[in-house]
């Protein structure tokens, strides 16, 4: 493993974790939902192309420590390629409760070769058929009215197949 | 806050032009004249829905235009069908002023060397030494001042180690020459 002198790691460190503030403070910015405008109830993080964490932003711990399992299970189903972003909920494949919407993007660096992905997630993205902003999966007693699970295999997963 | 639409640009003219009167009378009273004034127009914008804006300065092909090409440009997209909200009209005034001129330290023609205004024991390197103390408003320009020395002035004090070599240039700068670290 390459040794880094403390200088150089510590520039690292906080290059890093200002890319995952910065990813943060866009999606705030940028957001419609109070849920994420307001409340903050987002996280973002980045990792190698390996899907290990590289540098995580100050955001929430619940979000972030499952993030890495998300990340592992886009990378396992989809060969990510520029312009792809997986969005994933399900429980089973790293996501939290089903209203955690997480989004999982490649960066190219150098002409193509993959070097890393980032990951973002936050509460508020409106589920199918659950009522605006709400942070629970809806009604458990009918089905139709549940949250659905969004995996990486679904078929909505091309950047432009989202509107 | 209202909604963009048709003839907004009449009233937001209409705001800015009481800013700017505003300004002016401002920056008049602290001795601007008219021509010595710089106004800035820009506005708060966002679409409908989020709670931030972004600042930007009216380019003249639309209020609406230069949103979504400024949000393009900062966040990768834009909502060309979304309503686009003006939050706010900033105006930025400055009063100019004219540049300070530089000015050259007078130099001395005679050549002397320079006269220091004390001596003193100093501690360099752990050892114990006697060093020239200088004072900064003295020097004249193209002095040159053997070191060890101590500059000193009202709100510095500059060491000149040993092997240094440090020479005042015509606008009074110290420019020090240290030995290579051996």
């Amino acid at each position: 493993m390459k040794q880094f002198d403390p200088t150089t790691l510590e520039i690292y460190r906080a290059l890093y974790t200002s890319v995952a503030e910065e990813m943060g403070i866009a999606l705030r910015r940028t957001a419609f939902s109070p849920n994420i405008k307001e409340r903050r109830d987002y996280s973002c993080a980045v990792f190698d192309a390996r899907g290990r964490v590289i540098a995580q932003g100050d955001h929430m711990p619940v979000h972030l420590g499952s993030m890495p399992m998300a990340v592992a299970s886009a990378l396992r189903h989809i060969n990510l390629q520029p312009g792809d972003i997986v969005a994933l909920n399900d429980p089973f494949a790293g996501g939290t409760h089903l209203p955690d919407v997480t989004l999982v993007m490649g960066v190219w660096l150098n002409e193509g070769k993959g070097e890393g992905v980032k990951g973002n997630r936050g509460t508020g993205k409106r589920s199918p058929r659950c009522s605006p902003l709400s942070l629970f999966p809806c009604s458990p007693q009918s089905s139709s009215s549940r949250t659905a699970p969004i995996t990486p295999t679904s078929a909505e997963r091309r950047l432009g197949q989202w509107d | 806050m209202f909604d963009y639409a048709r003839g907004v640009e009449q009233k937001l003219e209409r705001i800015f032009r009481e800013l700017e009167r505003d300004a002016a009378a401002a920056l008049r009273a602290e001795g601007f004249a008219t021509s010595q004034q710089r106004h800035e127009r820009s506005l708060g914008l966002r679409y409908k829905g989020q709670s931030f804006e972004l600042t930007i300065k009216q380019s003249g092909k639309g209020i609406a235009a230069d949103f979504h090409r400024a949000h393009r440009e900062r966040y990768g997209y834009s909502q060309e069908s979304n309503i686009v909200e003006i939050v706010n009209a900033r105006l930025r005034s400055t009063g100019l002023v004219e540049k300070v001129a530089e000015r050259k330290t007078r130099a001395d023609k005679r050549g002397r060397g320079e006269k220091a205004s004390r001596v003193v024991k100093a501690f360099i390197d752990g050892k114990e030494l006697r060093v020239q103390v200088y004072q900064r408003s003295e020097l004249p320009a193209g002095a040159r001042l053997r070191a060890p020395c101590i500059v000193t002035e009202y709100s510095a004090t500059t060491l000149i180690p040993p092997g240094a070599r440090a020479k005042v240039d015509e606008y009074g700068n110290l420019i020090l020459v240290l030995e290579k670290t051996r």
